[in-house]
Formats: structure tokens, C-alpha cells, sequence
């Protein structure tokens, strides 16, 4: 501006064609100047929008095709349309088909193999070493009866003993007997009859399930009719072991959850009392639990329930065999005399009114495994 | 004159479409297990606004009222569905989609402004790559939340040997609660993102299934030279 104003003042000592020329020159200047401040903003704009341009950022590559007309354009999408939706197509089908197939009921044995993989996997995880939370007896909830399967009226807790069967050494015990049969004569006693809202709970998983196999429950019965060797025990054999309470969540497999305080013997005491019999017959000893026979089986006195348990669950220092419930003496309905409490599984496995423990290697029949759900059900 | 954008990866549209299915039954298969204990809704103090699920809900879905059928599937599927997560990440992280998919800062503002316009109440859009800001979030969001709905499964799939996962989600319940509520939140993505689809139209979707969109040619030189900064040779010349 300076330049100008010097120029303008010395205008008329300067020939008028030199003044033009000058006016010229200052025009021009002026003119780049412009366009100098016109190109800055654009490029300030540029870098603001790149600044913004999210994709940018993260340095996001875009790739595209050489430049073609319309028609090759078009020509070389439909070409691409016409392999990729065949492709889709035919995906489509064949995983419709495939799920079609996969909810037939001859091929229930998928789910089954997916449950014993799931139930592998969680093997190798598994350590008796981690615990379920306790929580404060405040916690403690209703817990809802649900299931009446095995618990059959004019049941004689006074009569009710406690079959064991497969064992280590059963004669060294005075509780040993060559037939585990005994007599349960009818109670007249009233407070003995199970109340029928029991039966009238509303249970997710009385619904029919998966087809499975019909239950056994009627030759399971029968077959408890035979005789076998084992022991009969009273709850005051249970009774003696170490007392133990722990306040933990019982789960349902329908998806609801109780706090309960719980109290009986560990089930890892029972064993070191009464130890099972071992798989390559050497002297049964719980610090190598890996000898013992894998599989327990407990049956309610009727024969109606059967649970099957793996060992690992078994010794589990949280797997109790309950006899009291909420600081009070266990209920009939809660599965007294005697039931199994474990926060290693889902309560179906959790069976009431234990009649019978046996020690097996053979994977022992499950209630609800034979209907469709997981044998292991293990948490 | 015309330009194909390679859009999307072969490996993107095959797990995308694997992961739909999938999706779907680890839903459906979930809904024959909640129904067993269908104790959530939406109150407000006392009042319930809606529950899940009324019964008209189950009828209209045909859901047939059989447990061991939903966990059959659920701990079936459910390899399946983390498997194909799981090699969905690996591949974006090693493809370098990731940079496509990622919010970055700013990216909350300019995906309420994309949203803005899309319900035209404004006339700006922000720029964008690949896809805009709002499926940044979106696409992100759907991982994480597929990371959430396999830990708060695993929580309650095996709460007592996963103890330590079951105490982080605040315990059994509540991860069942939060494991539920993902899946709301899965059902939500999905009606946003096909009612997305629908609107974006046919190129855009026909792309998820060939891997190219049709561009003019003009777009992607605009495109190409709008974030251009000027060289300093260029700003020696003027």
C-alpha cells in the first residue's frame, strides 16, 4: 500500500505512458496477490476437510478399477453379479439343506458329540482348586421345588437306608451286607406324603424335549429289586463325617438362581471313608483320585431319578452330601433324607433323595441327559 | 464414464454372511432357553412397559416351548459363531481393514451429523472413506458386543470354573441380565443396518456380494483430489 500511495504522489512529475505502465504494474500485483489469498483458502479448506476426511486418519486404502465406459463398466459388473450371487446362491441353499438335515432327530448324535467335546474342553480347565463365591446367609432366597421326578409318595424316611455299591474293600465294613434290598414298609405317619403342589409346579423342562431314547426308569427299578452286595447306611453314618455349611447359588438350567445355605458332609469325606473301587485295582487313596472309577451314579430310592456324575465333580470340595438346608434339618421336599449339593452343576444333577451311590466306570445313565440335555451340565 | 471400487474382501463377505446365519440361530436358539426363565423387561419404577416376551411374541415366532432343543444348539453353534468372530478379527487386523472400521476422534461428532442428514434434518455430510463415521461406531460397536456376548456367555455357561469372568460381570445374574440385553442390542443393530441397506439401494448391497460398487469415474478423481495439499513446488509458482 505504501508502494501505491509513493506512486500516486509522483504522478504528475512522470510522463502519463510511464504512470500507465506503473498503474499496470500495480494492477497486476494486485491481481496475484488475489489469487495467491484464493489458492491459500482452498488449500487451508483442503486441509480442513482432510483433517475431517476420516478415512485419512487411519490411512484407509481405497483401490478401484481402471476408467471404462458405461458399457464395459456394466459389462464387467454383471459378469461379477452373475458369479458372486450363484455363488451366494448356492451357499444359501446348501446351508438351508444343511440346517435342515441337522434338526432331524437321527442326527441328535451331533449335539450329543458337541456336549462330550464341550464337556472335554472344560476338563482340561477344570481344577477343584477354583471355588464357587459364598455369600452372606442375608442372600439367602426361596428356593423353589421344582421337579418331582423320583419322589414318590409314602416315602419312609425312618425306614430309608443308604445303598452303596462299588466299592474298594465293602466287607471290611460292619455296613456290609450281601443284599442291599431292604424293606421299606409303608408309613402311616401323614407329615411322610409329599405334598402335591410338587407336582403342580410349573417346569420348564417337563416339556417334551429333544427325542431321545424312552427312559429306563422302569427296568432301573426292577433291576434295583436284584440282589447286590454293598452297604447300607444310616444318616447318622453320614453324620459322622466332618460337618461342613457353605452358602452358595444354585443354579437352574431353566436360568433362575437361588442362594442357599447348605450343610452336610463333603462328598470327598464320604470317599476317604468309604472309598471306591480303583480302575487297576490298587489300594484306593485320594491323593491319586485318577485310579479311582470315574463315574458315580446316584439313584432316588423309586428308581424315577438317576443322576451321572464324573469323578472330578464328585471331589469337588463344594459337592456336599446335604442334610440340612437354611439352618434347619432338610425337608422332603428339598430331598431329605439326603441329597447331593454341588456348585459344579446345574440342579437337575443335584438329585434329592438319594437312595443309592454307586461307584462305576461305566458313564451311568442321567434323567435329563437321556431327555435331550447335556450328561455333564458341569459348571 | 465408469470405475469399479473394490469394496469389499472376498474373506469380509464370506465371514459377513457365515456370521448372519449363525447370528440368527445363536438367537433364536437363546430364545428357546430364556423362555424358561422370561423374567426381564422394561420398567419404569414398578410399572412394566414391556416384557420379554409377551405371549402373542412366542405364538407369532412358533417358539415351541423345548429347553434341551435351545441348549442343544446354543453349545453347538456357539464354536461355530466365535470361530468365524474370531477369524473375522484376525482378518481385518491383518488385512488392514481395520482402518476402514475403527472410530477415530471425532468420529461421535460426524456420525451425528451423518445421522442428522440421513433423517434429513441436515444438508451437510461429513466426508467419509469407505464407509461414514455412524458404521464406524456401528461395525465396531457389533464386535465388541459379540466379545461381550461370549464372555457373559461363558460366565454363566460356567460360572463356578469361570468364577473370576462371573465376578467381573457383577455375578450369575446379572451376566445372564447383560447377556440377554446384547442380544437386544444384536436384534437393534440388525433392523438399522438392513433398514440401512434398503436405503443405500442395490450397488451398495450387490457389493457385499461381488466385492465391487459401481463409481463414475468423475468421483473418484474428486475424491481423489479433494485432500490434496499444495507441494511446495506448487507455491513456488505463484
Amino acid at each position: 500500500m505504501g508502494d501505491e500511495k509513493k506512486l500516486g504522489a509522483s504522478e504528475h512529475q512522470m510522463p502519463e505512458k510511464d504512470a500507465e505502465m506503473l498503474i499496470e504494474k500495480v494492477r497486476e500485483i494486485e491481481a496475484a496477490k488475489r489469487e495467491k489469498e484464493a489458492v491459500e483458502a482452498k488449500n487451508l479448506e483442503a486441509k480442513k476437510l482432510e483433517k475431517e476426511n476420516t478415512s485419512k486418519v487411519l490411512g484407509e486404502k481405497t483401490e478401484y478399477t481402471p476408467v471404462m465406459s458405461d458399457d464395459e463398466a456394466k459389462k464387467d459388473m454383471s459378469r461379477r453379479s452373475r458369479r458372486g450371487f450363484l455363488i451366494g446362491g448356492a451357499s444359501a441353499v446348501f446351508g438351508i439343506l444343511g440346517y435342515r438335515w441337522l434338526r432331524q432327530p437321527e442326527q441328535n448324535w451331533i449335539y450329543h458329540r458337541a456336549f462330550k467335546f464341550n464337556e472335554a474342553v472344560s476338563q482340561l480347565y477344570y481344577s477343584p482348586a477354583r471355588l464357587a463365591p459364598e455369600f452372606a446367609r442375608e442372600r439367602i432366597g426361596n428356593l423353589r421345588v421344582n421337579g418331582g421326578e423320583g419322589m414318590s409318595e409314602g416315602f419312609n424316611t425312618n425306614a430309608w437306608r443308604l445303598q452303596v455299591v462299588g466299592l474298594a474293600n465293602p466287607q471290611a465294613f460292619p455296613q456290609y451286607t450281601d443284599n442291599i434290598a431292604y424293606e421299606t414298609a409303608m408309613d402311616n405317619n401323614s407329615e411322610m406324603k409329599m405334598t402335591n403342589e410338587l407336582h403342580e409346579n410349573q417346569d420348564a423342562k417337563v416339556a417334551p424335549n429333544a427325542p431321545m431314547p424312552p427312559p429306563a426308569t422302569m427296568d432301573r427299578a426292577a433291576a434295583s429289586q436284584m440282589p447286590m452286595p454293598g452297604l447300607l447306611l444310616t444318616l447318622d453314618d453320614i453324620k459322622s463325617l466332618p460337618w461342613v455349611e457353605m452358602t452358595t447359588e444354585l443354579k437352574c438350567i431353566e436360568g433362575w438362581s437361588t442362594v442357599v445355605n447348605w450343610a452336610g458332609a463333603r462328598f470327598s469325606d464320604f470317599i476317604v471313608r468309604f472309598s471306591p473301587a480303583t480302575r487297576n485295582g490298587s489300594q484306593p487313596d485320594l491323593s491319586r483320585a485318577g485310579d479311582f472309577v470315574r463315574y458315580v451314579s446316584m439313584v432316588t430310592p423309586d428308581g424315577g431319578y438317576y443322576v451321572g456324575m464324573d469323578m472330578p465333580s464328585i471331589l469337588h470340595p463344594q459337592t456336599l452330601l446335604a442334610y440340612e438346608m437354611n439352618g434347619e434339618p432338610l425337608t422332603l421336599q428339598h430331598g431329605a433324607p439326603l441329597r447331593l449339593v454341588t456348585p459344579m452343576k446345574y440342579g437337575i444333577k443335584q438329585i434329592k433323595r438319594i437312595g443309592r451311590i454307586s461307584f462305576t466306570d461305566e458313564r451311568p445313565a442321567d434323567y435329563w441327559g437321556e431327555r435331550g440335555y447335556d450328561w455333564y451340565s458341569g459348571h | 464414464m465408469k470405475r469399479l471400487e473394490k469394496k469389499h474382501p472376498l474373506a469380509i463377505r464370506w465371514l459377513h454372511w457365515i456370521n448372519f446365519p449363525l447370528l440368527f440361530l445363536m438367537i433364536w436358539s437363546g430364545l428357546l432357553i430364556y423362555w424358561a426363565n422370561a423374567v426381564y423387561g422394561i420398567k419404569i419404577g414398578s410399572y412394566e412397559l414391556f416384557h420379554f416376551f409377551p405371549a402373542w411374541f412366542y405364538d407369532a415366532l412358533g417358539i415351541p416351548f423345548r429347553l434341551a432343543d435351545g441348549l442343544q444348539l446354543h453349545f453347538f453353534l456357539m464354536w461355530f459363531f466365535i470361530i468365524n468372530g474370531v477369524l473375522y478379527v484376525l482378518y481385518t487386523i491383518f488385512s488392514g481393514e481395520w482402518r476402514a472400521l475403527l472410530p477415530v476422534p471425532g468420529s461421535f461428532k460426524r456420525a451425528l451429523q451423518v445421522t442428522l442428514y440421513d433423517f434429513k434434518l441436515s444438508k451437510y455430510h461429513p466426508p467419509q472413506g469407505k464407509y461414514n463415521d455412524a458404521q464406524r461406531i456401528a461395525y465396531t460397536s457389533a464386535i465388541l458386543m459379540g466379545i461381550g456376548s461370549t464372555l457373559t456367555g461363558l460366565a454363566i455357561y460356567k460360572p463356578t470354573q469361570l468364577a473370576w469372568l462371573t465376578t467381573i460381570f457383577g455375578g450369575y445374574e446379572w451376566a445372564r441380565w447383560a447377556h440377554f440385553w446384547l442380544t437386544v442390542l444384536f436384534v437393534l443393530f440388525f433392523v438399522v443396518h438392513v433398514a440401512q441397506v434398503v436405503k443405500a439401494g442395490w450397488n451398495n448391497f450387490r457389493s457385499m456380494i461381488t466385492g465391487f460398487e459401481m463409481t463414475t469415474a468423475d468421483k473418484v478423481k474428486i475424491e481423489k483430489e479433494l485432500p490434496k495439499t499444495m507441494t511446495p513446488a506448487e507455491k513456488g509458482a505463484i
